[in-house]
């Protein structure tokens, strides 16, 4: 990912950072779905993805100005949005702490299955429920690309540390995936 | 099978995922930031304007107090010195 952005995407950066709304709608335009699809893996809840996704976006065009280097756009953008997600999910554990009666909030709620989606794409649902929060966030950086030193970087530990997590959390998806197709 | 690490169910659910955003999303984002720019806007300048009531406010508490303090001052000097003056007339001979 490191060297994975284009001048043309570091020109549109640079013009977003400027202020130009056309040059910001064209970057939520071309980075929408692959961070719709990168909060989903990590908070497991597709009726959180618009809004969750808006939330980044706005803290993506406020904070724009401040990036010192355009060229780690992409990086600099999915690091943005695993902070939100992991943000979101502390702020439910929190509700649910102080809102004892209403334990069962909608997040503890399992999504049902729309009739549409494929055995796969159940099984891998229910496999990523499985996990931690940062370890659904480790395989989300890893399926965005991210090199390994990035990753260690963006979840504060060391590359072998790190590889240890993200073999280990690899390895309980498949384990949760195998069993549920 | 499918396992994980291959694309197609990752695929479907980045598809899953993208499904859910409005087909207006990015406008929608851009009209959200505007909104909360122009309330943060907004509230710097309604804060601006209290603290420079406030200011005032203090300000003018300061100067009445300063000009209480002078009169109370001025009052109370002058009747010592009219005291003064009353009791160096009486020292003075008779002619």
């Amino acid at each position: 990912m490191e060297k994975s952005d284009t001048p043309a995407l570091t020109d549109l950066v640079r013009q977003a950072q400027q202020g130009r709304e056309s040059a910001q709608r064209d970057l939520i335009v071309a980075y929408q779905n692959r961070v719709a699809g990168f909060i989903y893996t990590i908070t497991g809840r597709s009726d959180t993805v618009e809004d969750l996704a808006q939330i980044v976006f706005i803290k993506m065009i406020r904070a724009l100005p401040k990036l010192d280097q355009p060229a780690q756009f992409e990086a600099w953008l999915f690091r943005l949005a695993k902070n939100s997600c992991i943000d979101y999910l502390r702020r439910q554990r929190w509700q649910r702490l102080f809102s004892p009666l209403e334990q069962e909030t909608h997040s503890e709620i399992p999504e049902t299955p729309q009739t549409v989606d494929s055995e796969e794409l159940d099984a891998l649902r229910h496999a990523l429920a499985q996990l931690k929060p940062k370890d659904r966030a480790l395989i989300a950086l890893a399926q965005e690309g991210y090199s390994q030193n990035e990753m260690a970087a963006a979840a504060g530990i060391s590359v072998v540390a790190l590889k240890a997590r993200l073999h280990r959390a690899r390895e309980q998806l498949r384990q949760h995936y195998e069993h549920a197709i | 099978m499918n396992m994980p690490s291959e694309p197609t169910p990752w695929r479907q659910l980045q598809e899953c995922a993208a499904s859910q955003l409005s087909p207006q999303f990015a406008d929608n984002v851009l009209r959200a930031f505007r909104l909360e720019r122009a309330d943060a806007r907004a509230w710097f300048g309604r804060a601006w304007l209290v603290s420079a009531a406030t200011a005032m406010l203090c300000l003018a508490g300061v100067m009445f107090v300063h000009a209480q303090h002078i009169e109370a001052d001025s009052a109370r000097h002058l009747a010592a010195w009219q005291e003064i003056s009353a009791q160096t007339a009486s020292l003075e001979p008779a002619p």
